[in-house]
């Protein structure tokens, strides 16, 4: 209770409430101008959340993750352009509300509560599951952490890649790229090329803004080349949804909430999948579903707590077994390794205030982001017309600023400079950016934990596999690799 | 002579296509083979860098000691486990590519089109930036750099060009290096 106490108290500092309000704002602009992601907010926000030492950046950057997600569907529901992939679902029933039915006001209202719903609802799935999960976890040792490590690299590269071996081979490369530096283990001195700079190891905070950030942006100019952009003069009038309305979506936010925050738990999967598996069951459930498609209140509020709901259950293997489940996860978890808070069944004993002021933080991410929808949507509307040609040289240059203030390097600048022109031509290539940058985050979570194993067992490999956890979790591993490969074989 | 005859016009195309062309006049200049690579090729020149970058793991990594012993397994062991990997994974890439040869060769990848341009002209501005930077310091290379991308994105407004220039300048000065006391490089002629 002392910690739950002690968590309050952080949250409730003044200056950390703003870095929340903030983050929960900026997220809702990133995510509702098309061709910014959440991942790309996150990244570049990141450095700025170093720069608030402590539980104010964390708070920053679960503000952008639970308002971005959000933020998709303003652009969704009106442009039909769907501002995150996550929100794709919504522009099934949420655009033709909007334009069909001229009522974007209805529309904007019921993904707003949808939003909240899924957020809150999850959050409290998280609060309730994780302590639990990580008593479980804190029985693993180091071959079952070695074999959690592998199987959440793979899952995430068979789920996340356009093809499950170049997936395999971004991981591989992000493994390796964890290797560089000072050895934990021995002490010996890795692929530095006789520089200090890599010393220390390859710092991936430049690596993830260029391949979310930087690429990203590259990928932007190339879409809006000779594109010209929609602008948008909606009015808007009431956007508090109407009791009817809220009776008519109940069954399917819980529902929806419940898929979102499932589906979140697994590592690999993510919004895109959650909401169109919640709009899907609720066209299925529902007693409306031939007026699916042209702006049935359902329809746009499964989707929406769907998507919102996976903040919540992305939470759980991160917080619980130090598992990224895909990039923007990968960045939060970053954020919370760089202030010193190491995911895993040890943050529940060591940090737990910390920890409880995360979930404490996420519920009021989630309660903000309702507020500031209902109050400020006009002026977010207003955003999606910004030009493309302002747009893309700010992110450009916050791109340079964030990696430079990091470590005030400007080797950190050049690497986030590759970073981002590698990605963008990976990206073509349909490799899997987000494996690359969990290769680096578990490379030493595997490495020390597989040495650690052999020395264990006096360097007899078999401890792998004679330890029924550590089996399952890498039978789990190989059949995530290998099932993709025999399904499309069969196709 | 037929070489000759395609690179000249290749370059016509490269040339045209910088200049601003659309996609569909692209198109209409230079009969679409240079604008989109397949998988095929693609996945080949991976599996290439695959081996090459396995190899090259393998034999960095076999410097330092790979035997297991009681103590574990040496610094190299792992290094030279996941260089195994890759190339392991970079050899499957050429199986599977060679499996799936009719699918992947009428898979297309778009490496060459007017919009692709857009983006090397930018990574190419971005590449001067960092010199510029190095020459001239942040701020003013930042000042530069605005209106140019502006223009690649075709915005034509110089007065909205300046006043972006100027404000996200000033924003970066406010916010970095006033609040958050970020120096940002200056020129090398300064320091």
């Amino acid at each position: 209770m002392a910690d739950v106490i002690t968590a309050i108290g952080m949250v409730a500092d003044p200056f950390h409430l703003l870095c929340l309000v903030f983050g929960v704002g900026v997220g809702i602009m990133f995510g509702a101008m098309p061709g910014l992601s959440v991942n790309m907010g996150l990244a570049l926000l990141l450095p700025l959340a170093f720069a608030f030492k402590g539980m104010a950046g964390i708070l920053m950057l679960l503000g952008i993750y639970c308002g971005a997600i959000y933020g998709g569907s303003i652009s969704a529901i009106l442009l039909k352009t769907p501002g995150t992939p996550a929100s794709v679902a919504t522009t099934l029933d949420g655009y033709p509300m909007a334009v069909k039915l001229r009522q974007p006001g209805r529309a904007l209202g019921l993904s707003t509560t949808a939003s909240a719903f899924g957020g809150i609802f999850s959050t409290i799935c998280l609060i309730i599951s994780a302590p639990l999960l990580a008593k479980i976890s804190l029985q693993f040792s180091k071959p079952e952490y070695f074999a959690l490590a592998v199987f959440g690299l793979s899952i995430i590269t068979s789920v996340s890649s356009g093809n499950v071996i170049k997936g395999i081979m971004g991981g591989i490369l992000g493994l390796f790229l964890a290797t560089v530096g000072i050895d934990a283990m021995s002490g010996a001195v890795r692929f530095t090329a006789d520089t200090t700079y890599l010393l220390g190891g390859v710092s991936f905070i430049p690596i993830l803004i260029g391949v979310f950030a930087l690429a990203q942006m590259l990928q932007s100019v190339e879409d809006c080349w000779q594109k010209s952009q929609i602008r948008q003069h909606v009015s808007i009038d009431n956007v508090l949804p109407t009791v009817a309305d809220l009776k008519r979506v109940f069954t399917t936010l819980i529902r929806s909430s419940a898929i979102g925050t499932f589906i979140g738990c697994i590592p690999g999967t993510g919004g895109d999948i959650a909401s169109f598996v919640a709009y899907d069951q609720a066209k299925r459930w529902s007693k409306h579903s031939a007026n699916f498609g042209n702006g049935e209140p359902e329809g746009v509020a499964a989707p929406e707590a769907g998507n919102n709901a996976v903040s919540g259950g992305a939470f759980i293997p991160v917080l619980t077994l130090g598992i990224p489940g895909d990039g923007a996860t990968a960045i939060m978890m970053g954020a919370l390794m760089v202030q010193g808070l190491q995911p895993g069944p040890l943050l529940f004993i060591d940090k737990a205030p910390d920890v409880y002021a995360i979930f404490i933080g996420l519920l009021l991410a989630n309660i903000i982001m309702a507020c500031m929808g209902y109050s400020l949507i006009r002026l977010f509307v207003k955003l999606t017309n910004v030009p493309n040609a302002i747009l893309l040289p700010v992110i450009l240059l916050m791109t340079f600023v964030g990696t430079y203030s990091y470590g005030n390097s400007m080797n950190d600048v050049y690497v986030m400079v590759v970073s981002g022109i590698l990605g963008y031509v990976l990206n073509k290539l349909k490799f899997s950016m987000s494996a690359v940058i969990i290769g680096i985050i578990l490379g030493g979570m595997a490495e020390q934990n597989f040495v650690g194993s052999l020395i264990m067992s006096d360097g007899n490999p078999s401890i792998f596999f004679t330890r029924p956890i550590c089996l399952f979790f890498l039978a789990a591993a190989a059949v995530s690799l290998i099932a993709p490969l025999m399904m499309k074989k069969k196709a | 002579m037929s070489l000759i005859r395609e690179g000249s016009a290749f370059l016509q195309w490269m040339k045209k296509s910088r200049g601003g062309m659309t996609d569909a006049a692209t198109a209409s200049y230079y009969p679409g083979s240079y604008r989109m690579v397949s998988m095929r090729s693609c996945n080949f020149i991976v599996t290439l860098i695959g081996l090459l970058l396995g190899s090259a793991i393998m034999s960095a990594a076999a410097r330092f000691p790979l035997e297991i012993t009681e103590q574990g397994p040496g610094a190299g062991f792992w290094p030279f486990l996941l260089g195994a990997a890759l190339v392991v994974a970079a050899v499957s890439l050429a199986l599977y590519t060679m499996v799936h040869r009719a699918a992947l060769t009428e898979e297309k990848v778009a490496l060459g089109t007017a919009a692709n341009w857009q983006a090397y002209v930018m990574i190419g501005l971005i590449l001067l930036f960092c010199a510029m930077i190095h020459l001239i310091g942040f701020y003013p290379a930042a000042a530069l750099l605005i209106p140019c991308v502006m223009y690649r994105l075709e915005c034509r407004d110089k007065k909205r060009m300046l006043l972006t220039a100027a404000g996200v300048v000033l924003f970066i000065y406010l916010v970095f290096g006033q609040l958050l006391h970020t120096s940002l490089p200056s020129s090398v002629f300064l320091e």
